[in-house]
């Protein structure tokens, strides 16, 4: 990501590391989903989770390093910084729970996931 | 099934003719692939060996390797080329490798020599025989034990000044250049001037006979120089034959060729030289290459120059 | 009835080796981002390899001249040696993407990490290229790819809505939240994952390895005209099955094994099972492929002794090409870069490398002299011109809209 110049331009970063967050949530909710209904065996379940939480740490990463042009957008540079680490943190518990091979913990980490998606999309919808 | 990997295609039979028919050097010859009998690929026509007699320039041999190919690189990389080739020969003062005509058993899609000429060709390889030697035949399972005898090693070590030949018999396969002859790539290319000083293109094609006429390809008689405004295109086949295809690319190529012109070699004056521009003398007839396919091999302009 | 059985064999060789990590990355992220309104790019596509592979392998069994000699006469040896760089460099790169796609499958197969698996699989490259016959390797890697099916039955499993899926491959739109410019940058990716250069260095010169003649002519015809087809079809299905699967969930498709799941998703661990077994055929496959195609192409140029059809110490060169290739490639994935954006970058090069290896094929396919009564007819001449237009415009599209959109974000 470039650093963003003006408004639109932050924004438009947002609703970029948001949507990359929506993908990596999802998709890791996807593949713990999968195994706990025994169709993906435990390997390929473990490599998309892990590959989801390793994809969200770079998005953090760029998203925080620019700075924002005006006050409001320091609100929304919070805001979206929050969720993309709560994000990161449940993505780190997903693959925690994979590999402890438990399902109610898999379970609960699947419908986290789901619902932080589901914050995130919106959010970035409201921002388009 | 016998199966054979050189150019077994049809039309070679079809067409005994080919081997006395005019061949264009430059589309037929240079830069095709060499075979030998049993399908062995070995190496390209990296130039063409010319020489003078007293009518006119004779093709006597293909030029295979770095130091031929080196002639025909643009400048600095072939400068690097020549030197990196001269650096590790094994020969202290190493000599490019010429295939004499002779040894040519056809010429279609690709130029197919004879069995002691094909021997004498591998033999020259040097980073081929380096890293059969080094590199390959120190991996497990490295098999073809090429046969390569000594006495051919030492054969291509051995560097004749000019082709020894008893009456009747071939001359050796592979030997160095003759004395005073130059490479095909020293023409082509070269700026060529109207009788006025004007410049009226690059020379792109040498059309050759076979010399002496009959079955032996023992050389070939440059007879016709072609030149162009525009070399880039000009080994694609178009500017020698007016039918081919496909459609839309033969009308785009005819205009960028439209200014080609093709003369008699004797109308060209300073071949002799290796550099500078050749200049046309006062009785040339230029005229279309496509109006010389219609009466190759007549000698005389039927056509109004152009 | 084994001429029969050897067609059969051939088709179902085309069909499987048709796919390798390109078409799966791409055609998995663009059904995601897009749905099916790209599709008639990989149709497309498809045709266009189609009347090039059969030029080149009619030109290679009629002449007994492969794709990089052909290049050196037509184009002289300058041209010939800007194009035998461009050439060498994309399919390297793409030898390079699919080295790593291997390993990637291994490790969603494994859960060992791919820098382990990398050096193995180049080896294992290696070995197969050096020691493995040529028909089989052919054979064992089209027929285990025949695997990827599954995204076939996965489609037809997930029971989409059809209507849905036909009105947006028939009426190709820009969806509301891309730009065009990125919509036709990944039409030229899509393209160049279809059309290959490699694929006709790979097809002639693996004409001249079998001993093709012009009676081989129809065989070789019936792979390509029915085996190619079938075999882009997968790559629709491929793109298929992640527009139903993730594009209404707005992911993002970038891995491999997201491009898997859904065939896990619809048909179990068999279906994950296939689908792995797949994705190491076609990328292992394509990894021999490349592989050749790098020792082809430079051997071609310079008129050495090729192929797997000679003994290896009569083809030293072209071996240590090869082996030089295998190292390269490992050397390579090992500093940390990332396969999967290896191969989006391979496929952009490849449509600008396409014009210059079909424009001498197009030409010599022509050339009475070369191909008696086999030279091209009318119909193989529209085809060829139109598509060296089409050719001409993705290459000459691909850099600049590379630039602009970023290369797709």
């Amino acid at each position: 990501m470039a650093p963003a110049l003006d408004s639109g331009a932050f924004q438009r970063n947002a609703i970029h590391a948001l949507d990359s967050a929506v993908s990596d949530t999802r998709t890791s909710a996807l593949a713990l989903q999968n195994y706990l209904a025994a169709r993906v065996p435990r390997p390929y379940a473990d490599t998309v989770v892990t590959e989801s939480e390793d994809a969200i740490g770079p998005v953090e990463d760029s998203f925080g390093a620019v700075d924002p042009p005006s006050p409001s957008d320091k609100r929304l540079r919070d805001e979206v910084g929050a969720l993309l680490s709560d994000a990161g943190d449940e993505l780190a518990a997903a693959r925690i729970a994979l590999r402890r091979n438990d399902p109610a913990e898999m379970m609960q980490s699947v419908k986290t996931l789901r619902g932080l998606a589901e914050r995130m999309e919106q959010r970035s919808e409201g921002l388009s | 099934m016998n199966r054979t990997r050189n150019g077994r295609h049809a039309v070679e039979s079809s067409e005994p003719a080919r081997r006395t028919g005019p061949h264009d050097a430059v589309l037929r010859l240079l830069d095709h692939q060499i075979v030998g009998p049993d399908g062995a690929l070995l190496g390209n026509v990296d130039d063409l060996e010319l020489v003078s007699d007293d009518a006119g320039w004779l093709v006597t041999g293909l030029m295979v390797g770095p130091a031929a190919l080196s002639q025909r690189l643009p400048g600095p990389l072939g400068r690097w080329v020549y030197a990196v080739w001269r650096r590790l020969h094994p020969a202290s003062d190493p000599t490019p490798v010429v295939l004499p005509l002779a040894h040519v058993t056809s010429i279609g899609s690709a130029i197919e020599v004879n069995l002691a000429a094909a021997q004498a060709l591998s033999s020259t390889f040097g980073l081929e025989l380096w890293l059969r030697e080094h590199v390959i035949s120190r991996l497990p399972g490295a098999t073809g034990d090429t046969g390569d005898t000594e006495q051919q090693q030492v054969m291509s070590k051995h560097s004749p000044s000019t082709a020894e030949t008893v009456a009747g018999a071939l001359p050796l396969p592979v030997r160095a250049p003759l004395e005073g002859a130059r490479g095909l790539s020293s023409l082509i290319g070269r700026a060529v001037l109207a009788p006025d000083g004007t410049l009226v293109g690059r020379v792109s094609e040498v059309r050759c006979v076979s010399h002496p006429p009959g079955h032996r390809l023992d050389a070939l008689r440059a007879r016709w120089v072609v030149y162009t405004r525009h070399l880039a295109g000009s080994e694609l086949g178009y500017s020698m034959n007016r039918t081919q295809g496909p459609a839309l690319v033969r009308r785009l190529v005819r205009m960028w060729q439209q200014h080609d012109r093709v003369v008699e070699i004797e109308h060209v004056i300073g071949i002799e030289t290796t550099q500078g521009d050749l200049q046309l003398d006062q009785t040339a007839a230029p005229r279309h290459p496509h109006d010389l396919s219609e009466d190759q091999g007549a000698g005389q302009a039927r056509h109004p120059p152009l | 009835m084994k001429k029969l059985f050897a067609i059969a064999l051939g088709i179902l060789t085309a069909i499987g080796g048709f796919v390798d990590i390109g078409d799966l990355v791409t055609n998995g992220l663009v059904g995601a981002r897009f749905g099916l309104s790209l599709v008639w790019v990989v149709l497309l596509g498809i045709i266009g390899i189609c009347v090039f592979a059969e030029m080149s392998g009619r030109v290679a069994a009629v002449s007994g001249r492969a794709t990089f000699d052909l290049v050196r006469e037509r184009l002289g040896p300058r041209v010939g040696l800007l194009n035998l760089f461009a050439s060498m460099a994309v399919t390297l790169l793409t030898f390079i993407a699919e080295i790593g796609g291997v390993a990637l499958a291994l490790q969603l197969a494994t859960r060992v990490n791919p820098y382990l698996w990398i050096p193995v699989v180049g080896a294992a490259v290696w070995i197969v290229l050096w020691r493995v016959k040529f028909a089989v390797l052919e054979n064992a890697f089209g027929l285990a790819g025949l695997a990827l099916v599954v995204f076939a039955v996965t489609l037809w499993k997930l029971d989409p809505d059809w209507a849905d899926l036909w009105r947006q491959a028939s009426r190709p739109f820009v969806p509301h939240d891309e730009s065009h410019t990125t919509y036709f940058y990944y039409a030229v990716a899509l393209f160049g994952a279809a059309m290959t250069p490699y694929e006709v260095f790979f097809f002639s010169s693996g004409g001249v390895e079998e001993g093709w003649t012009s009676d081989d002519l129809g065989t070789m015809r019936a792979n390509v005209f029915i085996g190619f087809p079938l075999g882009g079809l997968l790559s629709v299905a491929i793109a298929a099955v992640a527009a139903v699967v993730y594009l209404p969930q707005g992911v993002e498709v970038d891995t491999l094994g997201q491009i898997g799941m859904p065939v896990g998703q619809a048909l179990g661990v068999l279906g994950i099972a296939l689908v792995l077994l797949g994705f190491f055929a076609a990328t292992f496959g394509a990894a021999c492929e490349t592989g050749l195609s790098v020792g082809y192409s430079i051997a071609q140029y310079l008129g050495w002794q090729w192929g797997k059809f000679v003994a290896p110490l009569k083809a030293a060169r072209f071996h240590s090409v090869v082996l030089l290739s295998a190292v390269v490639a490992v050397g390579v994935l090992l500093t940390t870069i990332d396969p999967i954006m290896l191969t989006e970058y391979s496929v952009v090069f490849s449509a600008v490398a396409l014009p210059l290896t079909y424009f001498p094929i197009l030409v010599v396919a022509n050339d009475r002299t070369y191909m008696g009564r086999d030279v091209n007819g009318r119909l193989a001449n529209t085809l060829g011109t139109v598509y060296l237009v089409v050719v001409l415009v993705a290459a000459v599209a691909a850099i600049p809209l590379m630039i602009v959109t970023k290369a797709g974000q």
